[in-house]
């Protein structure tokens, strides 16, 4: 089955000029969720990225997603929470606040016990390696791993990742960070990523 | 330089024990006369002892390194619940990290829980191609699985002579279930020439196994002298092991034996228990009552209390049979005169006149104080 795109927001984003490249980027092919991270933000400058980024991406049919804090995401209205610090306490809360409407997942996995303990906490996936920067070498294996035995979907997260090398891992979802942001056109290299991701078997 | 020589073991099993590393006398000896040890691995140590915290604890690390006997261990510890919460989707987890490390053990209870759909969705193509590769790796239940999927002929391919051939292999590593299975096909003739003898042999070694079904196999055998001598003694006997296993089958069969008193003695009581037994799970059997009409009613009566109980013994029966025979020598006399008993108490006076009376009629329920 094709795995579906998960796209991540750029570490730092220029505020000013961001919403709208967002929004080109979006126009394009559908994409299954949208990660706001939060990068160097203060909370009122996330704040106000977040609001921005909610209104943009589920005008496009975009789940949006907010980094860790449920309740700015049940404020603004966000879909749910990607929860990446606090541990097992910290995914319990997110799911306590926000479930059943919303949606929680999990990021910053550590090791194959974290995965499957977090994993057990009722989440709707579990994402391996890292929102963006350099590939985690450890992470398509694990997300291999995880998608061939584990019922709840696994994210495979590659910054780096090259359109050829998409089919790897099995995992339901494919999340695009930098590999979007640092071309040349983010909106034609998303659509690049959308046509390699229906060629997967 | 010893310790050069003992430190790589020790990071190899993934922990540091310094006292170890200082070495001793004893220890430098013990190596000079049996060469270098072999690592310890300190976390099937602590299972082995009943420790399965510890051995959690210890087999972690290890595991995310991707040592495969340690996330066998941990899928272990998981799959049977043993001191965390049972745990099928890890177990399933760490099952298939080891068997991607190439443990074929985790391979084979992978495939078992993908054959039963337990901690993962049911399926036995999955299952096969995990039974095949932990059969190629030589493990001996997984070709036991294997050889019945080739008969079964649905998830691979319908070859009964891969089946006997892979039967066989395992049925020669003692597996019990393969012994009989393997020695039925040998009965049948089925992927191979039949050969009774053979076929009698193993069906006898499963039954020697514990396996209640070639027990009866075995029994009926004996009693019809195929492949093996005839003997309706030890036809009896076996069917008597099988019943109580509570096999139907060796139930109704030994109470025909014990009925007509062929190959066992006679005894319409005892006949009457297996009867009851054997119709409880189901069987009746007109000839079988025919053979028991003309049973007392006392007998039947008793036959039917002690099925009830079975396989533990009635209380009406049991306070007369436990009371324990005291034998050897006298007890030492009382030091106060005035606490001794007046006369002397025999436990159980009338062991020899009471089961004659029980047997030919009378008063059995009743019991004088």
């Amino acid at each position: 089955m094709a795995p579906q795109l998960y796209l991540i927001t750029p570490e730092n984003p220029q505020l000013e000029q961001f919403p709208r490249q967002l929004m080109g980027v979006l126009s394009g092919p559908e994409i299954a969720a949208l990660l706001v991270r939060r990068g160097a933000l203060d909370d009122a400058g996330y704040a106000a990225l977040a609001e921005r980024a909610i209104q943009i991406g589920q005008a496009a049919g975009a789940a949006v997603l907010l980094e860790d804090d449920g309740e700015l995401a049940r404020r603004l209205g966000a879909d749910g929470v990607h929860v990446t610090s606090g541990g097992t306490k910290a995914i319990r809360d997110a799911i306590a606040l926000l479930k059943p409407d919303g949606i929680v997942g999990v990021g910053n996995i550590r090791s194959r016990h974290d995965a499957m303990s977090f994993g057990e906490l009722d989440v709707d996936y579990v994402m391996f390696g890292p929102l963006g920067g350099t590939t985690d070498p450890a992470a398509a294996e694990l997300a291999t791993w995880w998608a061939e035995t584990f019922e709840v979907p696994a994210i495979h997260s590659d910054p780096q990742i090259q359109t050829a090398s998409l089919d790897l891992t099995g995992a339901e979802f494919i999340a695009l960070s930098d590999c979007i942001w640092s071309a040349s056109d983010p909106a034609s290299a998303l659509s690049a990523f959308d046509k390699a991701a229906r060629t997967v078997a | 330089m010893r310790d050069a020589r003992l430190l790589p073991a020790l990071a190899f099993a993934g922990m540091a024990l310094p006292a170890l590393a200082q070495g001793n006398v004893a220890d430098q000896i013990s190596d000079s006369v049996f060469g270098p040890r072999a690592p310890t691995d300190y976390a099937y140590g602590a299972y082995q002892r009943g420790y399965f915290l510890t051995a959690l604890e210890l087999a972690l690390p290890r595991a995310e390194q991707g040592d495969a006997a340690a996330q066998t261990l941990i899928a272990e510890i998981y799959a049977r619940g043993l001191g965390v919460a049972q745990n099928a989707e890890r177990a399933a987890g760490w099952y298939q990290l080891a068997s991607n490390n190439g443990d074929r053990l985790a391979t084979f209870e992978l495939g078992m829980l993908y054959q039963d759909g337990v901690g993962v969705p049911r399926n036995r193509q999955r299952a096969a191609e995990l039974f095949t590769a932990s059969a190629e790796a030589g493990y001996i239940p997984a070709k036991y699985n294997l050889a019945l999927l080739h008969v079964e002929g649905v998830y691979a391919d319908p070859n009964l002579t891969r089946a006997a051939e892979l039967m066989k292999e395992a049925a020669d590593a003692e597996l019990p279930e393969a012994l009989y299975d393997y020695g039925a096909m040998l009965l049948e003739g089925a992927g191979l020439a039949p050969d009774i003898e053979q076929g009698a042999d193993y069906i006898r070694r499963a039954a020697e196994a514990g396996l209640a079904d070639a027990q009866v196999d075995y029994a009926t055998l004996l009693y019809l002298g195929q492949g093996v001598e005839r003997d309706i003694e030890a036809a009896a006997s076996w069917y008597g092991v099988a019943a109580g296993q509570g096999n139907v089958v060796a139930q109704n069969r030994y109470a025909k034996l014990l009925a007509v008193g062929e190959g066992v003695t006679l005894d319409l009581e005892e006949a009457a228990m297996w009867r009851a037994l054997a119709r409880r799970q189901g069987l009746t059997d007109p000839d079988l009552d025919r053979l028991l009409v003309s049973i007392p009613a006392e007998a039947l009566e008793r036959a039917e209390e002690r099925a009830r109980f079975w396989p533990s013994t009635p209380p009406s029966i049991e306070t007369v049979a436990t009371v324990p025979t005291v034998v050897g020598p006298v007890l030492p006399s009382p030091t106060d005169a005035d606490n001794a008993p007046t006369q002397v108490v025999d436990p159980n006076p009338a062991t020899e006149d009471a089961p004659k009376t029980e047997t030919t009629g009378g008063s059995a329920e009743t019991q004088d104080p």
